[in-house]
């Protein structure tokens, strides 16, 4: 068959059969027939030698998800998408080719000359350098702290214009135990971060956060010790500037955590404190049934709240034990909450996640998100304040802010008693049981009357509620200043020492080991200072000389 | 075959202490415990362990060791489970123990093991806590066991099941790949 198309002239086309009959293939002309020869068809135009090639692909791992009493449930894998990551082309020297970030859906594409060999590796690295800046990595704290990359085998481009490369990071389950490599475990921990730093850019499209690593390896255990031995004691987050890192568990058969993302969501919290806000929390062992130190409640509480409006779950779910199969968990929209108070870390998290979430359920009836809460976080009037950061100073903060209205806040604080104002929690009527825990913070005055405080250890030592007083102490002037702690009542044992914090600086630690006694004197400048009061062996860890005393304080000059 | 008996308490303490200070800063004295590292652990159940291990087993040997759970504030129920590796031999009770908490009070297990192959083995310990309203967290404790004689280097990368590092210092995970 030839076929015959003018187009220049006129609208002409021809169709010549050559197998006669003349059934269907001879299209009338409707204004013209063409009656001379046809022109020989040009020729083919020669191929186009392909020099550059479209290699793309998306970007898998295997999510293992958690059964309902919160062990891993490896019968329901589901691939998910590497988002955000740094996606590289190498070549067989090791030389970085091209490299971009994978999108959303995990998908990503590079232009590359055609007929060379590359690998394509994906980066355990959440990078984005747009007007919203993080750079979020995994290591291996066992491995000199070095990347965590997915990669591809080293193949040709080819000579077509277009090649597809699919990579998939598998758990390495193998029905018993991990008997394969577990490609999945940093990328399930780098998507948890994902959410994390995605719901706040959505909220402020230009946050800047600093980078962090966060430390994962299959020899990551809960023993204490050298973390480049992976003796990490527990997932945590260690704050110091020159070893900044979140660290987390992987040891089968006893606690994972890669799978966990309310554990990761948890720790990476403590970081945005450090970080994008502020904390003045001592961390330390706590519980949900313990009665803490207002400080480390707040934070505790934060970090729990956090996780649940990251993954959209108000259940937090921990697995850990043989085949990951054990696990517990606790729903942050519970109102049966053992020792509620501004000192629970259970009644934090319930009152921050009920700010958050969209369902009205008893005492909430705000549906706010997450952004006044950032609003106020992030506020140089929160992060510089003479107090705390606390559920007070939130509370008042979200009273400034403006967008929730005072009744609802007061509601959600009733339902957790909590009932006092300002950013100190004055008129705060629940002690805990214990007496010395009120007021939040009592006041000394220069020259004035001395201020009757105790440290106590009925519910626990070092981070537990009465084990610190919060004295707030204003000057008018600077002044040279003589501060004491004498003790009033207590054993032999009793070993009163302060810190000064003016903000969030600590200005003096005095913490001699005089019985009965601790005094400063020195010069303090005009303005507004907390301090901190403890007896020593209420908060040194071991206990063992653990007791109640009672101070006369006060600062004279 | 021998006995040991170890008398060093060597204290394990997750809490850490207060923020050190720059020293033109502080007026402090040394103290114990003073010193730890500041850190922010997950949630789960407030037990701390103890113990009187010293750090050092011979192939063969009988160890003898008390664990001791302590820092338990809030009325409750505790279980406690030996998690022992396989190159750990245990000779003591293994059996899972329940018990009635008050707050305040500590939970005392002694443990005998023993082992006949070098190496440091991690003696982990499973931790239930219950409050009196049923509620559950957990929390995993793990003691290292060291035997013998250790190797000089350090697990590698290679020991990791078809993982290595490439020269690029980047730890190389291998992937499911499929090239059209």
């Amino acid at each position: 068959m030839q076929f015959i198309r003018l187009t220049a002239t006129g609208l002409i086309a021809v169709s010549l059969g050559a197998c006669g009959g003349g059934g269907g293939n001879t299209v009338a002309a409707p204004q013209a027939v063409a009656s001379i020869p046809a022109p020989p068809p040009p020729p083919p135009p020669p191929p186009v030698p392909v020099t550059s090639v479209k290699v793309s692909g998306k970007i898998t791992y295997d999510r293992v998800p958690h059964a309902q009493n919160s062990g891993l449930d490896y019968a329901n894998v589901t691939e998910m998408p590497i988002r955000g990551a740094v996606i590289e082309a190498v070549n067989a020297s090791g030389d970085v080719l091209f490299s971009t970030i994978s999108a959303p859906d995990g998908s990503y594409d590079f232009t590359l000359d055609a007929e060379t060999d590359i690998r394509i590796r994906a980066k355990a690295q959440l990078l984005s350098d747009k007007a919203a800046h993080w750079d979020f990595r995994v290591t291996d704290n066992t491995q000199e702290n070095q990347l965590y990359a997915l990669q591809g085998s080293l193949a040709n481009t080819g000579k077509s214009a277009s090649q597809s490369r699919d990579l998939h990071a598998p758990s390495g389950w193998t029905g018993q135990s991990y008997g394969e490599a577990r490609s999945a475990a940093p990328f399930a921990i780098l998507d948890s971060v994902y959410m994390a730093a995605q719901a706040f850019a959505a909220i402020d499209p230009n946050i800047d956060f600093p980078a962090l690593e966060l430390r994962w390896s299959v020899n990551n255990r809960a023993a204490i010790g050298e973390k480049a031995q992976g003796q990490i004691g527990t997932s945590a987050y260690f704050p110091d500037a020159d070893s900044e890192a979140i660290y987390l568990l992987g040891e089968e058969g006893r606690d994972t955590d890669e799978y966990d993302p309310h554990v990761i969501i948890h720790e990476w919290g403590h970081y945005f404190e450090h970080q994008m806000s502020r904390t003045d929390s001592i961390g330390g062992l706590h519980s949900l049934n313990d009665r803490l130190d207002a400080r480390v409640a707040y934070s505790e509480g934060w970090g729990n709240a956090l996780s649940a409006m990251i993954t959209g779950d108000p259940i937090y779910r921990d697995s850990s034990g043989s085949s990951q199969k054990f696990g517990f968990s606790y729903n942050l929209e519970t109102r049966d909450i053992t020792n509620p108070g501004w000192f629970n870390e259970a009644s934090i998290g319930a009152i921050l996640y009920d700010i958050f979430d969209s369902a009205s359920d008893g005492p909430d009836n705000i549906a706010a998100g997450l952004k006044p809460i950032y609003n106020v976080m992030s506020s140089d009037a929160y992060k510089d304040a003479p107090v705390f950061a606390t559920i007070f100073a939130l509370a008042d903060g979200l009273r400034r802010e403006g967008s929730i209205g005072n009744g609802a806040i007061n509601s959600l604080l009733d339902s957790q008693s909590i009932s006092g104002e300002g950013p100190n929690g004055n008129g705060e009527s629940n002690s805990g049981a214990i007496r010395s825990a009120l007021p939040v913070y009592k006041e000394v005055t220069f020259n004035g009357p001395s201020v009757h405080l105790c440290s106590v250890d009925d519910a626990g030592v070092y981070n537990k509620l009465g084990n610190r007083e919060f004295i707030f102490l204003n000057l008018d002037t600077d002044k040279d200043v003589t501060i004491s702690a004498m003790k009033a009542s207590g054993d032999e044992q009793r070993d009163p020492d302060f810190n000064i914090w003016q903000g969030r600086e600590l200005i003096n630690k005095s913490a001699s080991s005089i019985k009965g006694e601790e005094v400063f004197k020195g010069r303090l400048s005009a303005g507004d200072y907390v301090i901190e009061a403890y007896d020593f062996f209420n908060i040194n860890g071991t206990g063992s000389k653990r007791g109640d005393g009672c101070y006369n304080f006060s600062v004279t000059g | 075959m021998f006995i040991k008996t170890i008398g060093i308490t060597a204290a394990i303490i997750c809490v850490t202490g207060a923020a050190l200070l720059p020293a033109n800063k502080a007026s402090s004295e040394n103290k114990p415990f003073e010193t730890h590292e500041v850190s922010y652990i997950k949630p789960g159940a407030a037990v701390d362990l103890t113990h009187d291990y010293d750090g050092k087993t011979q192939k063969g040997e009988i160890e003898i060791l008390t664990l001791t759970l302590a820092h338990i504030y809030e009325e409750g129920y505790l279980t406690v489970r030996l998690l022992p590796p396989p190159e750990l031999q245990i000779h003591s009770d293994t059996n899972p123990h329940t018990l009635q908490i008050q707050a305040g009070s500590s939970f005392v297990l002694p443990v005998q093991l023993s082992s006949m192959a070098d190496g440091t083995y991690y003696l982990g310990l499973e931790t239930v806590y219950e409050s009196l309203e049923g509620q559950q967290s957990r929390r995993v404790l793990s003691v290292p066991i060291t035997v013998g004689v250790q190797p000089a280097e350090k697990s590698r990368a290679s020991d990791l099941k078809d993982i290595q590092v490439t020269s690029e210092g980047i730890i190389a995970l291998p992937a499911r790949e499929i090239i059209k």
